[in-house]
């Protein structure tokens, strides 16, 4: 009964059939936008005016849609695919290789008929035709007159090492989400922080203690003045303070340390410095523009106690300057570190207030996926090779040869053709 | 001289190329059947634009400084230049006819997608963003790019043999069976003659059950050779379609700490993954080979297409390269 249920699922058509539900469900959650707030769902799924006729957002919260990747039932395909994947290699491609790798040699001649590919000849002798099988690189078995020869057995090891590798994957992602953790830091320049906003941790996760401090961030632009690249000068602190490591990182160059990794992933300003008539300096913070796909910043900069005067302050870059209206919108110029602009009440721009944005991320899985990522690539390729097999018998005069091969079955035929020519 | 200019025309250029190459296949193939001539306009046409192609991306990337896979355009352009040289590797190994009339098409359709629908702010190149610094994108757009047209080239072959044995169940082993008569005689074209030139078959009268018989082995015969062919062909494909997407993973992890983030695109390309798999095991179930794994490749045509263009109209996600709205 037990070897009944594990040999239905070491089937193939289960294997397709899994993998085509595996499709099919992910296909819902590029369709319905995922991890969004209930009040998106409740805008653009309303239960009156049904999407599709019969979607509502009461629905998808039922069934889990809003994170289709994190469901129990996803997750129990995607576990079932992985038992599937194992039984197939343990109840399928084991024998099958067992097989293979035994040299079958054929007796009679009655055997050639049930081959795709077979003739008899008689034109050639049995070490000429021997030694153009050798030269077509085959492996060549021989008892007396008949004749085993084999060649691309790699082929049928490599999707062995492809289900290998798809377990060790697996067992990498499960390993990484039950004891990794991500998490997102918006840090100020020149400041020190603690790892505090995770995201997502697993059930066995320990959230190092580090303190990392944020020694410098800046943007380098092109002469267009589009941005090439974010950089941010961080060093790994011990607890007394002082500095262990150091690393300037940038887009897809990130920081590692520990096991930890730190990555450059967002940026914002905070605010700006300026000092007054008086000498006095004054810091006003920026707020971000909600609803906009620009990342650009606004503040007010009053020049009387009443506050119902002065300038507003534009800013969208990191470039030292910032762009100075009046009270009534009107563009009076742009403002650069150290200088002042002409107005009624003058002020110096001393300095511009930004934040990097790191993503601090530890995988202990990562090696696993890795691994995996490797021998999948490998096997996937090696998979393409065909594995062929030629018999022999010699019978009287008469020499008696087929062939078959698990794929490329055309160009084995044109071999084939060569070998008895 | 302007080499903005110079490439648009040259783009340009190729779209007319391309577009006379196919009429020349398909004249061919109804009208002049066995003009060696014809056949040989069109495909010297195709090397052609397949050499402007390479030209154009080339330059590209000398004048930019960086791969010239950064956007859509010269995606495009790439899978354009990619379909081509294995239509052309593929003509030269098989002799075929209708790998190019059925291939010219697309190419052609991707060719003026690109020239004609794309906003000429969409065709510029302009400066990497910092994500896309990094040697992963070579490896993982290229790739990816390579993955797309192999595939796409053998799942039309699946969806050539789904029309030309017209939905019905073809009994493959009786071709096996019959080998024997046309043995000597495996080359693809020789069936491709017998089948689709048939009127210049000039045979005596009391030949002709022979030559039905001849006919219709034929004609199993072809089928059972674009079967071959578009598995060889999504055979070779689906490991480049692993790589990229495992390029891709191993990037996403150097550059934002994540190997898969379900975004949308990431998403299909799981799920062309998924169909071509399936596609490949479902020829080693007995008794599916031919129409049921056909379906299989069919379906794998257009969720490329989906994975490739479909998902920039959702217009979110990490790959927002060329937008559509």
């Amino acid at each position: 009964m037990r070897q009944n249920i594990f040999k239905s699922i070491a089937d193939l058509r289960f294997a397709i059939f899994i993998l085509l539900v595996i499709a099919a469900f992910s296909v819902i959650g590029t369709v319905i936008e995922q991890d969004q707030s209930i009040e998106t769902y409740k805008l653009n799924y309303p239960l009156t005016n049904r999407v599709f006729g019969f979607l509502s957002w009461d629905i998808i919260l039922k069934f889990g849609l809003d994170h289709v990747y994190k469901t129990w039932w996803f997750i129990t395909l995607i576990l079932l695919f992985g038992i599937s994947l194992l039984t197939c290699t343990f109840l399928q491609q084991f024998p099958s290789l067992k097989i293979a790798r035994r040299c079958q040699f054929f007796r009679t001649t009655q055997q050639f008929c049930r081959l795709n590919i077979s003739t008899n000849l008689q034109h050639l002798s049995f070490p000429q035709l021997l030694f153009k099988i050798k030269e077509n690189n085959y492996s060549i078995f021989q008892q007396k007159n008949i004749i085993y020869c084999y060649k691309g057995l790699i082929g049928r090891i490599a999707p062995i090492i492809v289900h290998f590798s798809m377990i060790i994957i697996l067992m990498g992602a499960i390993i990484g989400s039950v004891s990794g953790f991500k998490a997102q830091e918006i840090v100020p320049k020149t400041e020190t922080f603690h790892i505090q906003n995770v995201l997502n941790n697993g059930q066995f996760t320990l959230i190092p203690k580090v303190s990392i401090r944020i020694n410098d961030f800046w943007i380098a632009y092109t002469k267009q003045t589009t941005i090439t690249q974010f950089y941010s000068d961080l060093s790994v602190l011990n607890v007394d303070g002082n500095e262990i490591h150091r690393k300037t990182i940038f887009v897809n160059s990130p920081a590692k340390y520990n096991g930890i990794d730190y990555y450059q992933t967002d940026w914002n300003i905070l605010g700006l410095r300026v000092k007054n008539k008086d000498f006095s300096v004054s810091q006003y913070p920026f707020i971000n523009l909600p609803n906009s796909q620009e990342k650009i910043w606004l503040t007010w900069v009053s020049n009387n106690p009443e506050l119902n005067d002065g300038l507003t302050i534009l800013i969208d870059n990191l470039q030292g300057y910032c762009s100075v209206y009046n009270k009534v919108g009107k563009f009076i110029g742009n403002l650069e570190l150290n200088e002042s602009l002409n107005t009624e009440t003058p002020i110096v721009l001393m300095d511009i207030l930004s934040s990097t944005g790191l993503q601090i991320k530890a995988d202990p899985g990562i090696l696993l996926i890795y691994l995996g990522f490797l021998f999948l690539m490998i096997s996937t390729l090696i998979s393409y090779i065909t594995y062929s097999q030629i018999w022999l018998v010699q019978d009287k005069k008469k020499i008696f040869i087929g062939g078959n091969t698990t794929r490329a079955t055309f160009d084995f035929e044109l071999e084939f053709l060569k070998l008895v020519k | 001289m302007d080499w903005n200019i110079t490439q648009n025309f040259s783009s340009n250029i190729v779209f007319g190329i391309l577009l006379f190459a196919m009429i020349t296949y398909w004249i061919n193939l109804s009208l002049f059947r066995g003009n060696k001539n014809l056949i040989k306009i069109g495909k010297w046409g195709a090397i052609l634009a397949n050499i402007l192609l390479f030209f154009i991306l080339c330059s590209r990337w000398i004048i930019a400084g960086y791969f010239p896979l950064s956007n859509l355009y010269e995606s495009l352009l790439f899978l354009t230049w990619t379909l081509l040289t294995i239509y052309l590797y593929l003509e030269f190994k098989t002799k075929s006819k209708l790998l190019g009339a059925i291939l010219l098409p697309i190419a052609l359709l991707i060719n003026g997608f690109a020239n004609l629908t794309l906003s000429a702010d969409m065709q510029k190149s302009s400066p990497l963003v910092p994500a896309l610094q990094s040697n992963w994108l070579m490896m993982h757009v290229s790739m990816m790019m390579l993955s797309y047209a192999t595939l796409i080239i053998g799942s039309l072959l699946c969806i050539l043999f789904l029309v030309l044995s017209k939905l019905q169940d073809v009994d493959l082993q009786l071709v096996d069976e019959s080998t024997s008569l046309v043995f000597y005689n495996n080359i693809f074209d020789y069936y491709e003659a017998k089948v689709f030139l048939q009127e210049n078959k000039s045979s005596t009268p009391s030949e002709l059950p022979f030559e039905e018989d001849i006919q219709e082995i034929a004609f199993l015969k072809l089928l059972k050779s674009l079967d071959n062919w578009s598995y060889r062909i999504i055979g070779l494909g689906f490991p480049f379609l692993t790589i990229g997407i495992i390029a891709g993973g191993v990037w996403a992890n150097e550059a934002w700490g994540s190997y898969w983030s379900w975004d949308p695109k990431e998403t299909w390309a799981l799920i062309t993954w998924l169909v071509f798999a399936t596609y490949l095991h479902s020829r080693l179930t007995k008794g599916w080979e031919g129409k049921k794994t056909a379906i299989l490749g069919g379906l794998g045509f257009f969720v490329i297409w989906v994975c490739y263009l479909g998902v920039n109209f959702l217009g979110k996600g990490l790959h927002s390269y060329g937008w559509l709205s």
